[in-house]
This record gives C-alpha cells, sequence and structure tokens, in this order.
C-alpha cells in the first residue's frame, strides 16, 4: 500500500484537499499529515487522513535519575540551545528543525514512499526529509503528486 | 528539458530541440493530407506558421481563440503548423483539456518544444539547497537571468530555443507569413528576426496589447525602456496587430501612429459548442438557485472578499436565496498552488453560505455548466482596456448576468444592451449585495423570450463572425506580398 506524508508549514485551503485526498483515498494510498500548529488541523476535518500529528520534540529517554549527573545537564543544555535555535531561525528552517527531532516524523518519513510539501515553508522540510535514507519521491503540492501516483483529482485533469 | 539543459546545449544547433527527435514532437496525420476545401499542400493558399504558445491541449483562455484562428485557417486553404510548447510544460501550469485538443483540425501541424517552467518543477528531487532553503531568494535571482535575453520574467530565456524552432521549420518548408500570439511576447522577438533575416511577414495578435496596462488603465512601461523598444521595432515592422478591443487599439494609434493603418479590432467571442441550449418552457421557481463563475479568477483578493461578503448578505436579506449556491468553476492559482491560494481558503471557509469550488471544467462540458445554472457572477479585474473572452460565452447563455467588476469596463461596453444585467455601481458591498438580489429576481422570473433576446444581442459575437474578416485580409496579405 502506497503511503503519502503530507508536510504542512501553513494551514493547507480545503478546496484542494477536498478535491485531491478522496481521490487518493479511493486510489487505495493512505495519507498522513503532520502540522507546525494545532490550529492547522482543521483543514483535515473530515477528510480520509489519519489524525494529523502536530510536530513536537520528545525529550530525550533514559537519563540518569541523579538530578545534577554531568549527562542530564548536557542534555538540558543541548534542548535550550535548541530551542533558542528553533526560535530564531525562519519559518522554513524552523519547521525542519521541529520536524527532524520529532520521533513521530522520522518514522512517517521512512514507511512512506512520498512526501509532500502543501506551501513554501514545508519545502525545505520536505526536501531534506527526502534526502535520509530510503527510497522515495518528494514534491511540491498535491496536483503532481497526483499526477506521479496517476489518480485523477479535479485539479489535475 | 528543462531550461538548464537548455543552455548547455549552446553551440550544437537544436540539440533537445529536433523537431523529429526523441525530446521535441510533430503531431500531424499528414501534413500534406488535402484540406478541406480539396487543395493539398502544395497547391493551398500558403504556410502559415502560428507561434501560439497556450494552444490545445493547453488549459488556458487563449487556447480558445487560438484553435479557431488554426481551424478557421485551415478551412480557408492555408497549410498550417503550430509551434508551442509540450503538454508537460502545460502540466506544470494550469493543466491540460484534452476535449479541447480534440476540436484541432486535423490537418494542423504541430510542433511542440520541450521548454518547462523551472520555477513551476514540483520535483523536489531536482531542487539544490539554495533553492530549498531560501524559495524566495532563487526565485529573485532566477527571474533577473530570464531577462537577459529578453526583457521579460519566466519567458526570456525562450528566445534563442524559439526563434531556431522557427528558423528550422522555414528551412523544412518555407513560410509564407507567420502568425504570432502572445502573451508570452518572447514569441515576438522569434517572429521578428524571422521576418529580418529571410523577409517572412508577420501578424501580431496582441489580443491585450503589451504596451498597455490593461489591468491599471495606462502606460505600461515608457517607449525607450527594454520593453518599449522591442514593442517599437515588433509593431513598426508587423504586417497587421490585432487586438482584442477598441480601446487598446487607440492606445497603440496614438503611441505608434505610423502604423495605425495596420492595427485591427479582432474580438474575441463565444463558440457554438459552448452555449447551452435554451429550454423551452420558461424555469419554474425551483428553490436553490444556482449563482455560477467559470473563469480564471483573477479578481483582485480584496474585492474578491467583498463579492463574498455581499453573497452572504444577501443570501440572509433575500428568502429567495436562503438556499442559493454561489459556484465557482475553473483555475484557481497555479501549478503547486492549485486550488490552494488565498481565493480557495476563503471559499473553503464560506462552504456553509452555500459558497464552493469545483475545480476546472473540460471544454467539452461547458455547455452543461451553463445549462445547470441560474445567473452567471462576471467577476473581472481592470478597467475600460478589459473585455475578457468570458463575457461573449455568458451572453450567449441567456442567463441573468450579475457584474463584478468595475463600472466603466470593456465588459460592460459589450454587455450594455444585454436583456438581464444587474450592474453594481460599484464593487462595495452594498452595491454588489443589491446585485445579487436583482439578479436573483430576474432568475426566478427569467423567460424563453427573455434568454432568447440574450442570446440574440450576443449572436454578432459568435467566434467565426470576429474571425473570418481578419483571416481573410492575411490571404490579401500574403497575395500582395507574392506580387511584388
Amino acid at each position: 500500500m502506497t503511503q503519502v506524508l503530507l508536510v504542512c508549514g501553513a494551514a493547507p485551503a480545503r478546496p484542494v484537499l477536498e478535491d485531491a485526498l478522496p481521490a487518493l483515498a479511493a486510489a487505495g494510498v493512505s495519507v498522513l499529515v503532520c502540522v507546525q500548529n494545532p490550529g492547522h488541523r482543521r483543514s483535515f476535518a473530515g477528510m480520509p487522513t489519519a489524525e494529523p500529528h502536530i510536530l513536537t520534540r520528545k525529550r530525550r529517554q533514559g537519563l540518569p535519575a541523579w538530578r545534577w549527573s554531568p549527562v542530564r545537564i548536557v542534555a538540558a543544555l543541548e534542548w535550550r540551545a535548541r530551542l533558542l535555535l528553533i526560535r530564531r531561525a525562519a519559518p522554513a528552517p524552523r519547521l525542519w528543525l521541529q520536524a527532524s527531532s520529532d520521533p513521530w516524523f522520522r518514522a512517517a518519513v521512512q514507511e512512506s514512499q512520498v512526501i509532500v510539501a502543501m506551501d513554501r515553508h514545508a519545502v525545505y522540510t520536505a526536501w531534506r526529509a527526502n534526502r535520509l535514507k530510503g527510497e522515495r519521491r518528494a514534491f511540491y503540492g498535491l496536483p503532481a503528486t497526483l499526477r506521479h501516483l496517476a489518480v485523477n483529482g479535479g485539479s489535475a485533469k | 528539458m528543462s531550461l538548464a539543459n537548455l543552455d548547455r546545449s549552446k553551440g550544437h544547433g537544436l540539440k533537445g530541440y529536433e523537431m523529429n527527435g526523441d525530446d521535441s514532437k510533430q503531431r500531424t496525420p499528414n501534413a500534406h493530407a488535402p484540406n478541406v476545401h480539396g487543395s493539398n499542400a502544395h497547391g493551398s493558399k500558403g504556410h502559415l506558421l502560428y507561434l501560439a504558445l497556450g494552444f490545445p491541449p493547453a488549459a488556458k483562455s487563449c487556447a480558445y481563440r487560438m484553435k479557431e484562428v488554426a481551424n478557421l485557417a485551415v478551412e480557408r486553404g492555408w497549410r498550417v503548423t503550430v509551434v508551442n510548447l509540450d503538454e508537460e510544460a502545460w502540466l506544470r501550469e494550469f493543466g491540460v483539456d484534452r476535449s479541447l485538443a480534440a476540436q484541432v483540425h486535423p490537418s494542423v501541424r504541430q510542433v511542440l518544444l520541450p521548454l518547462h517552467r523551472k520555477d513551476f518543477d514540483p520535483d523536489l528531487q531536482r531542487y539544490s539547497w539554495f533553492r530549498a532553503r531560501h524559495t524566495a531568494r532563487w526565485l529573485k535571482i532566477r527571474r533577473r537571468i530570464e531577462k537577459l535575453p529578453f526583457p521579460e520574467p519566466v519567458w526570456g530565456l525562450y528566445r534563442a530555443p524559439l526563434e531556431r524552432a522557427l528558423e528550422r521549420v522555414h528551412r523544412e518548408d518555407p513560410v509564407d507569413l507567420v502568425m504570432v500570439s502572445p502573451a508570452p511576447y518572447v514569441t515576438m522577438a522569434a517572429a521578428w528576426r524571422l521576418h529580418r533575416r529571410h523577409g517572412v511577414p508577420y501578424v501580431v495578435d496582441f489580443r491585450d496589447g503589451w504596451s498597455v496596462d490593461v489591468i491599471g488603465g495606462g502606460e505600461a512601461f515608457a517607449r525607450d525602456s527594454p520593453r518599449g523598444r522591442w514593442d517599437s521595432r515588433v509593431v513598426r515592422d508587423a504586417s497587421r496587430c490585432w487586438f482584442v478591443n477598441e480601446p487598446i487599439k487607440d492606445f497603440y494609434a496614438d503611441r505608434y501612429p505610423d502604423a495605425a493603418d495596420r492595427l485591427r479590432v479582432v474580438r474575441n467571442g463565444w463558440d457554438l459548442h459552448s452555449a447551452p441550449a435554451i429550454s423551452s418552457s420558461d424555469p419554474g421557481g425551483e428553490p436553490g438557485l444556482r449563482f455560477t463563475f467559470l473563469g480564471n479568477l483573477k479578481l483582485p483578493y480584496p474585492e474578491f472578499l467583498n463579492l463574498v461578503e455581499a453573497w452572504k448578505r444577501a443570501r440572509a436579506a433575500d428568502p429567495a436565496l436562503q438556499e442559493a449556491t454561489l459556484d465557482f468553476y475553473g483555475y484557481i492559482g497555479a501549478s503547486y498552488a492549485s486550488g490552494a491560494n488565498a481565493y480557495a481558503k476563503t471559499i473553503g471557509e464560506h462552504a456553509s453560505f452555500g459558497v464552493r469550488y469545483h475545480g476546472p471544467v473540460p471544454r467539452a462540458e461547458v455547455a452543461k455548466v451553463y445549462d445547470e445554472s441560474d445567473a452567471l457572477v462576471l467577476a473581472l479585474p481592470g478597467g475600460r482596456f478589459m473585455t475578457s473572452g468570458k463575457v461573449y460565452e455568458y451572453m450567449a447563455s441567456g442567463l441573468p448576468v450579475v457584474s463584478v467588476h468595475a463600472y466603466e469596463h470593456g465588459a460592460a461596453d459589450t454587455l450594455d444592451g444585454y436583456p438581464m444585467w444587474a450592474r453594481p455601481p460599484g464593487l462595495d458591498v452594498d452595491a454588489l449585495e443589491k446585485a445579487f438580489v436583482d439578479a436573483a429576481a430576474m432568475a426566478r422570473s427569467a423567460t424563453v423570450r427573455q434568454r432568447v433576446a440574450g442570446r440574440a444581442h450576443a449572436e454578432r459575437f459568435e467566434r467565426r463572425r470576429q474571425l473570418e474578416p481578419p483571416i481573410s485580409e492575411l490571404e490579401e496579405l500574403v497575395t500582395q506580398g507574392r506580387a511584388r
């Protein structure tokens, strides 16, 4: 079964989703969605996709219990430095910094055959994800994705 | 082949653009087949090279006019070669409409060039790090490079391959007349070069003109600017220049008085097969009126917001509109933004008010869309220089038309006298709301007689009627040229 991962740096417009997502579902393509902002999930309400994932950073697991452990201190410093980096970054790299440290995103990239950047802020993240180990394709926008998968959506005639 | 490869092919003739090669394709069942008048290729009125980027199957509004020009020329005995971009180029932009391509006369020979817009490349595997990371900066630099060979963003780099393609066609089968249909305006440079090198006359079907700003009104660029110099030399040497309305022609006549006698108005028009049949019974006043916009949505965004707000208010104010829908058909945004731009978002947010987007419609199904509509929304940008091709089709439907454009507008001049026309005095929400309510009243009370009267008003704008006289004139041009 083909799996497509949609990467959203902004709220996508409903019409393009209403056009493409049912067509993908009808063709047996499963669609995963990751969004940067919880508000962006609204666009996908009622769409044939899995529940959109909000990109989050997970703290490192398995750290020593002792509060003043050097390992724990280094991890905390790294965490704060990365937070600062994310806050100061431009929209496109910020999305990648968030996505690259999210285990859900990395697993979704490994399982997906196609990655789709839904807006220009998501282009860099989709491009970087496509360079991770594995065979897959990456496209900008749903019309090209539908063409690649030979699925007929209304706008892709 | 991408433009990057195009640059690499420099100095190797037409490498990558060989018309019989793998990259460039020719579509012709038989270039020397008898035409509809029974004359063969060598006995025809001449060889017309039609440089028409946007010819079918491109799903662009200019394709309807281009198709009809080529078909009519073939029917009148011309041997027609169309130079266009290949299908992949149009798939990257607005898409293709194969139902429109099926309407092209089989004797039209097509030379398809594999020139693809790099800025619309959807395959991220082909992106460099710089392009992926700094999309806006990459585009800015790209636009500067594009303007080096010809002062037109996006298309400037096409100059050399277009020139070579025209040269090659002329070498294979000498051309009697070139017709070029900008935009893109870089096509004019190719026609001009063939004229300078081989004396082949050319006609420019400007449609909207280049040096006139049809949206803002007035001059688009100065005469001594790079674009101005190109515009001036192309008009100076052209045998004829066609424009879609009188104001644009007058603008050019003022700007180039020496060329005034060679300028013509060749209006757009409506096609017989895209007009719906008018039913023989009056509408029964069913609930749920359907207001339809069909076309490429180019209305400025603030005015589009006014339109939607006016629709909401009209729906609340008029009980007859409570179940009504406002349906958008056609292209909203190109390439990766297709159906995904701010307009599409606004439509999606107003679904509960009956505002819906249905995507593009193949040409063969346009009549069906009109048939299912009760009133039409003519949403256009610009002013007196803008006519649009849609206005003729709207009139031919015989349905009530709501104007959503400036009061002084080229389309208004055309609609003047149309029996079912709601013309608001401005584009503010109150005026548009009243126009929707008026149009709803017209739609409910419209009779067959009124619709027939509407069609009769549009009769003189049937596309073939508009095109036949100027195409006849082309024959005289070539005959006179041969006599000299």
